[in-house]
């Protein structure tokens, strides 16, 4: 049983960037910190003249009691960045304690990141703060898909906070989120009693107005949003708008 | 033009009377009971608004009053409030919202600055325009604070009693009942001034039925 394991207070976080040469892209990875504690690291699955795919790794067991994941990532001056998670994540019961998961995004003018992720399961018990924070330069694009889950089957769900942030040139708010998920959000109008909460950001672009109408939030600032609820992890992402985005990107 | 208290302004503010196409808005109710949600719900969608929506629009409210008391931009509140609203339709019901006020304010005090200043703001947003004539009227922040949350929950209530079989004593009963709520959530926002600071709480559900509901075709209310 993870629960046995004990609290960790140190972190050790994770730096990726990928810059362009006159060759291949440049990828630099660091994990600094305490060498004990986990974290998710980044294995290079392939790379080109203005590309790269990156596989996120989970290093020891995650996530549990004092775990503090933090992920910084570059992305350099027209350069495409794929990231994959080849599995979801399970916060397990904390006891009383907590853990966080922070994710900051640089993309230079022009850059590109598409980012894959897994579903990240909230089991009762847990408390969990996660944070994305994103910044676009000049023709920069996102494209991310995220999930997140309240419980393992047959479980209600721990606590979540999640602040969701994106800023383009000079600052301007793109788009600003704090998701709250605990026993009160299960409400009408938040979960609604669903366990699931998809979703894909495409920011950067304008999408073709009739693709995917189905949960689609057309952003302020050139960018779309597909939301999806579900009793099951894997049906919240919305599909459809995933696949097409990932063809438009 | 002789004093007038200010409880007789916010009372004008919050009558479901003015000329502000109320009649047409249900704070997304409309959309809830299109996708399932019952009467015995109602109070539940109400409590949930005030966590989420509410806070985002009662915030957005408060910083756009402390930039029109302090010669500060409104630019940078309104985009502050759209990255919070990522569902157009929502932006769009509140601006219509922002507009049919914004005509009534100019009216009401035309030669107010922080009014002028709204009425010329393409795209005002209803939370600002309420600004706009809070800052007219002299209201505090904390006071448009409330009548923003006020509004949301009366306007839940009374489309209820279009929408579904309620007794409208009890609709009442559910909008007293929230009035500790409200008060809450106005105290612990009155005192924002930064667009940063304005709460970002989310109601995905309310998005995605608000998107439906714009595209629906048998509805009674606008939003």
């Amino acid at each position: 049983m993870t629960t046995l394991l004990p609290d960790r207070a140190t972190a050790r976080s994770t730096r990726l960037s990928v810059t362009p040469t006159d060759g291949r892209v440049h990828v630099r990875i660091a994990t600094p910190g305490n060498p004990d504690a986990p974290c998710l690291r980044p294995i290079l699955l392939d790379s080109g003249h203005r590309h790269a795919r990156v596989a996120l790794v989970p290093d020891g067991a995650l996530l549990l009691a004092g775990d503090a994941v933090r992920l910084d990532l570059e992305v350099g001056h027209g350069v495409r960045l794929e990231v994959i998670e080849p599995s979801g994540t399970v916060a397990f019961d904390m006891r009383g304690g907590e853990a966080s998961w922070d994710v900051r995004i640089g993309l230079a003018p022009d850059a590109t990141l598409v980012w894959a992720g897994e579903p990240f399961v909230v089991s009762s018990g847990a408390r969990v703060r996660r944070s994305t924070s994103v910044d676009l330069d000049v023709g920069a694009r996102l494209l991310l898909r995220e999930t997140l889950v309240m419980g393992r089957h047959g479980e209600r769900g721990g606590h979540l906070e999640q602040q969701w942030s994106a800023h383009g040139p000079d600052g301007v708010p793109l788009l600003v989120e704090e998701t709250v998920l605990d026993e009160r959000s299960h409400r009408p109008g938040i979960l609604g009693g669903h366990r699931a909460l998809g979703t894909v950001v495409a920011l950067g672009a304008v999408i073709d107005p009739d693709l995917c109408p189905e949960g689609r939030l057309d952003l302020e600032c050139a960018g779309t949003v597909w939301r999806g609820l579900s009793h099951e992890a894997h049906r919240a992402v919305p599909r459809e708008a995933w696949q097409a985005a990932v063809v438009a990107w | 033009m002789d004093h007038v208290p200010s409880d007789l302004l916010l009372m004008l503010l919050a009558d479901a009377r003015l000329p502000v196409a109320g009649h047409t808005q249900s704070a997304g109710l409309e959309g809830a009971v299109q996708h399932g949600l019952t009467g015995a719900d109602v109070p539940l969608y109400i409590s949930a608004r005030l966590a989420t929506t509410v806070r985002v629009e009662a915030g957005t409210a408060v910083v756009a009053l402390h930039h029109l008391t302090h010669a500060l931009p409104l630019e940078p509140v309104v985009a502050a409030w759209a990255a919070r609203t990522p569902s157009h339709a929502l932006r769009r019901a509140s601006r219509m919202q922002g507009r049919a006020l914004s005509r009534l304010t100019t009216r009401l005090w035309p030669d107010e600055e922080p009014v002028r200043r709204v009425s010329g703001l393409d795209g005002c947003p209803r939370a600002v325009a309420l600004a706009g004539a809070a800052a007219a009227a002299g209201l505090e922040a904390v006071a448009l604070a409330r009548l923003v949350g006020y509004d949301d929950v009366q306007t839940v209530a009374s489309a209820s009693l279009k929408l579904l079989p309620l007794d409208p004593a009890e609709t009442t009963a559910w909008v007293h009942g929230a009035l500790p709520a409200v008060a809450g959530a106005a105290a612990a926002l009155a005192g924002l001034t930064d667009p940063r600071d304005i709460p970002a709480t989310a109601a995905p559900q309310t998005e995605v039925w608000a998107q439906a509901h714009a595209h629906s075709t048998r509805r009674l209310f606008s939003a």
